[in-house]
């Protein structure tokens, strides 16, 4: 038996939702606005009389803006008494917005850069590993090494980000020290093309998975392992879809990985005498059923004592990072971002951890802009502080 | 409503007030997705206005400002009913009052809580927990529904066979009545807060509860009975619901019910073919354990089958009721209250009524006192079909009729529920309910339209006559796609 979601089609699932309300109340941009047309059911409330009852004169710039306003974190999904897969819904949704004309600028950048860099900067993509020199000594194997046991795939955010290639840095350094055979796909690593799917340009994202998929598949690497949330989510829950095959590759988010490696003894972590929390990513957490690693990890390390958000696991509450809303309405992003950091804060912890780099870009910057006396990294980052000589 | 009371509630509460055409359509329905043309007779469902007060003070301003101008005051928080509860039916000020949320206090001596009626249930349950406590009863809709929107209903619901009615478990109510005086409700005030149950809004709104509260279960466990009938089914209710340990969740399911959980992976294809009642205990290890001894007794004397290798799993569905819809995408149906003791002539009845009628109906129910359940019998429609889904709401009044036969009444009132009065009220009860509504509300703007009387388009006799000849119209027009 199952307890999933289902997902027929845009109108059809308008229909079936029974507007109760129950994605109403974990919804970050609900209880950021607090009206009833910004809750998942006012939302999809509207799309019915558009879409399935014809009404387009309904389809008006403030209900475009709401559409965009939403962090896909899947909540409304989790809670939703009709079992209806919401976040498929929003992509289906994004994507009649863009095609009439109402997406956000921000939209179009992203999907044009997308095509253009195959990367969410403007950088050129052949640039993707200038963090590693971070590093004192660039790993041999770091770019594309035929044969490697473990292909890491670092993603957009940690390749260009300055502040999110600490992330990196600590990953491989990880890998070195537990001699893992490990190497990267270099310049040949697109974009995993989940921006596309928020950007309402589904479609463009099998480009990007076929492209991955056979680079890593020719490298003959069988493991891909990945540091970013969304990045993990794409490869092991989108691109069997969007492909329509087994795409032939163990993917692991990291921290399933680095669990592996402390339970063989290859690492071994010092004490740290810190006390921290642990935000859940929403790709990894709630939508991609990984919360036990990245906690084994922190819980491994002697000294560290770790205590949980008000809202953790399953119901962790998102950081405002995800679903493009950056790119739609960045005050609102920042919003959710300054409640959850007040969150990590009433634990009383000094680190905040997560494992996801678009987690820590937001809720570090929610930690300066609130004056919350909270340091923000990734797991990786602490267990190489703890594993470090 | 005029200039001058927009500007008073603009000036006040700033953004949290809007006159946006764009924002009110929202609050024009709760659930029930009832087409305008039927909606637009009977009652002016858009609001004026709508204010999400953030405190009781703002709460009583707007209902003085309001009462100035006798502009109705509707108030709203999960809008998660079907019956217009919540949706203004004269236009007017729509009070949200979901801002009024959050746990204020929590007295672990004592086991209460005090809470803001915005709060959902499964929000409070989570504060709580945290805490090692846990609320005495919810409603199915939980994650949706809110404290005092619950209180406002007749407030049954998981848990209520065990523990009773929402408002035994309410020590004071914090209140503002149409006067725009802010109370504090209890049992010994002169208005008690009993008062406030099921009255739907209509007498003052809450704004904050103490509800007594439990520790958090030490145990749960949960059983699935599978009965070869309704008969079985009945008397293994019966039992279970007279037992001195109750379980805290004893909710049933006919086949169609089950048929069609299974069709979407959420129960077996035994499940399917079986009028089931899960059994659902917590409390100590001991009382649990005592539980499971007693489910395993019923079963023998039942002569049901044990069946609990999927009872964890329909509890943890327990919110997915809505499910049921997927093969609508509409859904029609008929919620009562009814003697537990007649529920087996009734779904021989509906079974006759689906063997006529072919509409596919399912039926489930939670068993909230020792002797009534809330009862549910539904069918799949399709609103985009106006003819058939229009035939359909006349089907639900054949059902309702059904029940009627047995003792059942309608679960909560609103607008749409009027022409029922006389099913669950007697005389005398309505004029005390009548008598409490002039005495508090005299000038009637409290959730007008809502419960006490049945307007033109809905007197029982014109509602009946309308349903009766929409019913007949099936005989040589069914529409599209037949509700």
């Amino acid at each position: 038996m199952s307890s999933g979601s289902f997902y027929k089609t845009l109108t059809e699932e308008s229909l079936i939702c029974g507007r109760c309300g129950s994605c109403r109340y974990e919804c970050p941009i609900y209880k950021e606005l607090g009206w009833e047309s910004s809750t998942p059911r006012g939302k999809i409330s509207l799309t019915r009389e558009i879409f399935a009852k014809g009404q387009k004169q309904l389809l008006t710039p403030e209900y475009a803006k709401r559409v965009t306003q939403c962090t896909m974190c899947g909540a409304c999904t989790k809670n939703c008494a009709s079992r209806i897969d919401i976040q498929a819904f929003w992509q289906d949704l994004r994507g009649e917005i863009a095609a009439a004309g109402m997406a956000p600028q921000g939209y179009k950048a992203i999907v044009d850069n997308l095509k253009a860099k195959k990367n969410i900067t403007n950088f050129d993509n052949v640039t993707r590993l200038d963090w590693a020199e971070d590093m004192d000594e660039v790993p041999e194997n770091l770019d594309q090494e035929p044969g490697a046991e473990v292909l890491y795939f670092v993603g957009c955010v940690s390749s260009f980000f300055p502040r999110a290639a600490q992330i990196p840095v600590a990953v491989v350094q990880l890998l070195q020290k537990a001699e893992v055979n490990f190497t990267t796909m270099g310049g040949d690593e697109w974009c995993c093309g989940f921006p596309l799917l928020a950007a309402g340009a589904a479609s463009e994202i099998k480009e990007f998975a076929r492209h991955n998929v056979d680079t890593v598949l020719e490298m003959g690497t069988k493991i891909l392992i990945t540091s970013c949330s969304s990045c993990y989510h794409t490869w092991s829950h989108v691109y069997p879809t969007v492909l329509g095959e087994d795409i032939g590759i163990k993917v692991m988010h990291v921290t399933e990985y680095l669990a592996e490696l402390l339970n063989e003894g290859k690492l071994v972590p010092n004490e740290l005498d810190e006390t921290v929390t642990y935000h859940d990513p929403c790709d990894l957490g709630r939508n991609g059923g990984i919360f036990d690693a990245p906690r084994q990890i922190i819980k491994s390390i002697p000294g560290v004592t770790f205590v949980e958000m008000a809202t953790n696991g399953m119901d962790s509450t998102c950081c405002g990072g995800g679903g493009n809303l950056q790119s739609a309405d960045p005050a609102l992003a920042d919003a959710i971002a300054g409640k959850r950091i007040k969150e990590a804060a009433e634990t009383g912890a000094t680190i905040v951890l997560s494992a996801c780099q678009q987690c820590e870009q937001m809720l570090e910057k929610a930690a300066r802009s609130t004056k919350q006396r909270l340091q923000v990294m990734d797991v990786t980052e602490l267990l190489w502080m703890a594993v470090e000589d | 409503m005029s200039a001058k009371l927009w500007q008073q509630l603009t000036d006040s509460l700033g953004e949290r007030a809007t006159t946006d055409l764009f924002e009110r359509r929202f609050y024009e329905r709760d659930l029930g997705p009832v087409p305008d043309f039927l909606v637009n007779n009977i009652a002016k469902p858009m609001p004026d206005i709508i204010v999400r007060p953030k405190t009781v003070e703002e709460m009583a301003e707007i209902v003085r400002a309001a009462g100035i101008e006798h502009v109705p005051v509707t108030p709203r928080a999960g809008g998660s009913t079907v019956y217009f509860n919540s949706v203004c039916a004269r236009q007017g000020v729509l009070a949200d009052l979901n801002a009024l949320e959050g746990v204020r206090s929590i007295d672990k001596d004592a086991n209460t809580v005090r809470v803001g009626a915005g709060t959902t249930w499964s929000s409070l349950e989570r504060a709580l927990n945290r805490e090692g406590l846990a609320v005495l009863s919810y409603p199915s809709s939980a994650p949706a529904a809110s404290v005092g929107g619950w209180l406002a209903m007749k407030g049954y619901g998981i848990g209520s066979l065990r523990y009773g009615q929402m408002v035994y478990h309410v020590d004071a109510a914090q209140t503002v009545l149409a006067d725009g005086s802010i109370h504090e409700l209890t049992k010994t005030t002169d208005v008690p807060v009993s008062w406030m149950a099921a009255a739907e809004g209509t007498l003052g709104i809450m704004t904050e509860l103490t509800l007594k509260v439990r520790p958090c279960p030490e145990a749960e466990w949960h059983g699935l009975a599978e009965c070869k009938d309704a008969v079985s089914m009945q008397a293994f209710i019966e039992q279970a619901a007279e037992a001195s340990d109750k379980p805290f969740n004893l909710h049933f399911s006919d086949p169609g019910c089950n048929a069609l959980r299974h069709r979407h992976g959420l129960a077996s294809e035994r499940a399917a073919k079986s009028f089931t009642v899960a059994y659902d205990v917590d409390g100590t290890k001991l009382q649990v354990d005592t539980a499971a001894n007693q489910f395993n007794q019923l079963l023998v004397m039942t002569g049901a089958v044990d069946m609990s290798e999927e009872a964890k799993e329909e509890w943890q569905h327990r919110f997915f009721s809505l499910l049921l819809k997927r093969e609508g995408p509409s859904l029609l149906g008929a919620e009562m209250w009814m003697p537990i003791n007649k529920l087996a002539a009734y779904l021989k009845d509906i079974n006759n009524y689906e063997a006529k009628n072919k509409l596919g109906l399912k039926t489930y129910g939670h068993v909230v006192t020792p002797k009534y359940a809330m009862v549910m019998t539904m069918f799949n429609a399709d609103e985009r079909n106006t003819v058939g889904y229009v035939q359909g709401l006349a089907l639900v009044k054949k059902i309702h009729d059904i029940g009627a036969r047995y003792g059942g009444s309608p679960y909560g009132i609103g607008l749409w529920n009027t022409p029922y009065l006389s099913r669950c009220y007697t005389s005398t009860q309505l004029a005390e309910l009548k008598r409490r509504k002039k005495m508090l509300d005299p000038q009637n703007i409290m959730n007008p339209g809502k419960l006490y009387q049945a307007p033109l388009f809905l007197n029982p006799v014109l509602f009946g006559i309308g349903m009766d000849v929409l019913v007949a119209t099936r005989s040589f027009y069914q529409g599209r796609n037949n509700a």
